[in-house]
């Protein structure tokens, strides 16, 4: 019997040894991801499947991507393009990160700006390739000198308002800032709508105060990368400060209704869209929302985010790009992933694309047809000012401390003082910078 | 081929499948986990560097590893105080009253729902724009109790206990009343005749039968107490800000949100070793009463 069991034993110990065994040739310092990082040439008779991954939340565009990445056989009979979706990018990313950890990312990946520096060993440099040249904006978001993906998009982000409303109430189109705390005040006065409808409750509807107000106050593009060489960021006198004292007084006003933090962006957008709020603040992608629950534009406008102080300096409309395109650095591929991208963003493809996208072109001689966006420049004077994110130090700093804005932003709604975030913020980020 | 070689052959064989699997999918995540714990692996690199007990020291000295700690401490206590509820709601259900199978299954429905459902009731009954919670409150004339219960951050981790207890204290009923049903009805009867009152019955022969499930429950507070993280990551995502973070909702922020793969493992690791170290005290508690 204990000659039986020490048997069990030995095997299971075997097993033991040889799994482990297997994790440490991998191990001196790299995660066992080694298989299938060659590119390797294929004929071009040879059956291949590249793999797409994409988020959307609107489910008709996901059917039109679907059906759009399909015509491509008829292009190229021997490749076929199997698209994979989700429906927000939060679930993306971390479905693609635990991808990237198994070396399992499929061939062709969307990312969002601020994800490229995390993706940088992971994405195929595109450099000199013919759709990256003719993208107005792929040069800007180089990471490490290298176009990693293309931006499929641009778009403003914009203050949303019913133009009934405001002419009830007699208001007009906010410019500055002060402007924009009246034009708010005055509608929580008249107590029929709430004035601006937040959805706290998910910390990411405040990012065009949070997020972007402190970096258009900076007045450079790339503030979040300055950041990195910085030892306090955060005190007083700087644009990060400034813009959040900024915001303060926004959330001090109490127009956000009786419980900003306890309304979902979903809620919130339903009292803007049932006229019982006034104004919300979104890219360019919440018209088709809008439009689809209404069942047309009549009663929407928009204008840029009034984030200056007064009439003096110049009007910045924040412009964000996304929807970026790159190709996975493990594909087998690569040449017919190439190939695809190229087709994807030729102008007729791309025209498709983007009239169905509703959101901006990022491609020189492409103009979407989407009117409302027609319609807001020819009606709001402004000068565009393209979100940038942190390169990688930054990224590495703002990840180590857990710094993220639009959550400082919850805490502000809930009471907490500009000086406190700025003061705990400093402590860490130095911190954090002398660890480095 | 001998009997005992067969035996033998016969038992590896078996025994071959199961340990197998119990290699690859949990001793080897576990030594991965360890391993991984001591570098700073952002989860998407294919390389990391080894940083010693780096992660071990940032995660004792953040002070946010704390206040989530802290948070699924009150999910215990409370878990804890309603202890007593609970087997007095058990005791009640073993009499002989009518309806008591229908109440049974009353109290055990909570813990059969989806949590994915009870965050999104919840999250209604809760609402501030026309939720039930506040309206009854007003209907009642009680507006001096209606509160935002999910945003306000002094409120937010009790609104969140309370539906964690909604979902399992019957469960735990349940659990109590067969401990309470497999107590011997002469042992009561002796002690009637003995002319023991009701709480004496109680002290000493329903809270000694009942020992072990209490300990199972324990455990299982416990576990649950530290790991919770559907109710707060669907029905807040840890806020206010980071208001209703607990341990687990901080370690998948650490390892997706922030790609600190190295010291999500590292929490893993501690998150591990307190639990067991806790059951451990436990059961030499329940052992020592024994004795």
């Amino acid at each position: 019997m204990r000659k039986g069991k020490l048997g069990i034993w030995i095997a299971v110990t075997a097993l033991l040894i040889s799994v482990l065994s297997g994790c440490a040739s991998g191990g001196s310092n790299k995660v066992d991801n080694t298989s299938g990082s060659e590119s390797k040439p294929d004929s071009s008779a040879k059956a291949v499947t590249l793999k797409m991954v994409m988020w959307d939340s609107n489910n008709d565009f996901i059917t039109f991507l679907n059906d759009k990445v399909k015509e491509y056989s008829k292009v190229k009979s021997n490749v076929t393009i199997e698209l994979e979706s989700f429906k927000s990018d939060s679930d993306y990313l971390q479905a693609v990160k635990v991808r990237a950890g198994g070396n399992a990312l499929p061939d062709i990946i969307e990312l969002k700006p601020n994800w490229l520096s995390d993706f940088k060993e992971q994405l195929m440099p595109l450099d000199g390739l013919g759709f990256v040249s003719s993208n107005k904006y792929a040069d800007k978001y180089k990471v490490d000198g290298k176009v990693l993906a293309v931006p499929s998009v641009s778009f403003p982000e914009l203050v949303y308002y019913h133009p009934s409303v405001f002419k009830e109430l007699n208001l007009e189109v906010p410019t500055t800032w002060p402007q924009f705390l009246d034009v708010l005040n005055k509608i929580k006065e008249n107590g029929t709508y709430i004035p601006y409808a937040m959805g706290g409750k998910d910390a990411w509807p405040d990012y065009p105060f949070n997020e972007f107000l402190p970096h258009i106050l900076s007045d450079d593009e790339n503030y979040l990368s300055a950041m990195a060489e910085e030892d306090a960021p955060f005190a007083q006198g700087t644009a990060f400060y400034e813009g959040f004292s900024q915001i303060a007084q926004l959330y001090d006003a109490k127009v956000m209704g009786p419980d900003p933090l306890g309304v979902g962006w979903d809620q919130a957008t339903d009292l803007f869209v049932s006229k019982q709020a006034a104004v919300v603040a979104s890219g360019l992608w919440f018209v088709p929302t809008y439009a689809s629950k209404t069942g047309s534009t009549d009663d929407l406008a928009a204008f840029p985010m009034p984030y200056r102080q007064n009439e003096d300096t110049p009007l910045k409309l924040m412009t964000f790009t996304d929807h970026f395109y790159g190709i996975s650095a493990s594909t087998k591929y690569a040449d017919e992933a190439k190939a695809f991208m190229e087709w994807f963003y030729s102008p007729e493809v791309y025209q498709d694309y983007i009239d169905h996208a509703q959101l901006g072109s990022a491609y020189e001689g492409i103009e979407a047809n989407v009117p409302f966006l027609q319609d807001f420049y020819n009606n709001n004077k402004n000068e565009p000012f393209l979100y940038i994110p942190g390169n990688a130090a930054y990224t590495d700093l703002a990840n180590a401390i857990q710094l993220d804005v639009k959550a400082l932003g919850q805490e502000m709604m809930a009471g907490k003082t500009v000086d406190e975030i700025s003061k705990d913020l400093d402590g860490k980020w130095s911190k954090a910078r002398s660890a480095k | 081929m001998r009997y005992t070689v067969q035996k033998r052959l016969v038992i590896f064989s078996f025994l071959c499948i199961p340990v197998g699997l119990l290699v690859l999918f949990l001793l080897y995540p576990t030594v991965k986990l360890f391993q991984f714990s001591f570098t700073n692996w952002n989860g998407i690199s294919e390389s990391f560097e080894y940083t010693g007990l780096k992660n071990y020291i940032t995660a004792f000295q953040t002070p946010e590893v704390w206040t989530a700690l802290g948070n699924n401490f009150l999910y215990f206590i409370l878990h804890v105080i309603f202890i007593p509820l609970e087997i007095m709601v058990a005791v009640f259900l073993n009499n002989k009253i009518k309806g008591s199978n229908f109440f049974r299954s009353i109290v055990f429905m909570p813990y059969i729902l989806n949590g994915v459902a009870v965050a999104y009731i919840f999250s209604y009954l809760y609402n501030p724009i026309n939720g039930p919670l506040n309206a009854l409150l007003g209907d009642m004339n009680l507006e001096f109790l209606i509160r935002n219960w999910l945003s306000d951050s002094s409120v937010v981790n009790y609104s969140l206990v309370a539906v964690s207890l909604w979902r399992f204290s019957g469960f735990h009923v349940i659990l109590f009343l067969a401990g309470l049903q497999s107590v011997p009805a002469d042992l009561y009867e002796a002690a009637t005749i003995d002319g023991a009152s009701g709480f004496q019955k109680f002290r000493y022969i329903t809270a000694p039968g009942i020992s072990r499930v209490i300990e199972i429950v324990l455990f299982l507070n416990v576990r649950g107490a530290l790991q919770v993280f559907d109710i707060p990551f669907l029905m807040t995502q840890g806020g206010p800000g980071t208001a209703s973070t607990t341990f687990t909702v901080y370690t998948i922020q650490t390892a997706f949100k922030y790609n600190n793969y190295g010291l999500a493992s590292t929490l893993a690791v501690i998150l591990m070793t307190i639990i067991i170290v806790f059951s451990m005290l436990q059961s030499r508690l329940f052992k020592g009463r024994e004795e």
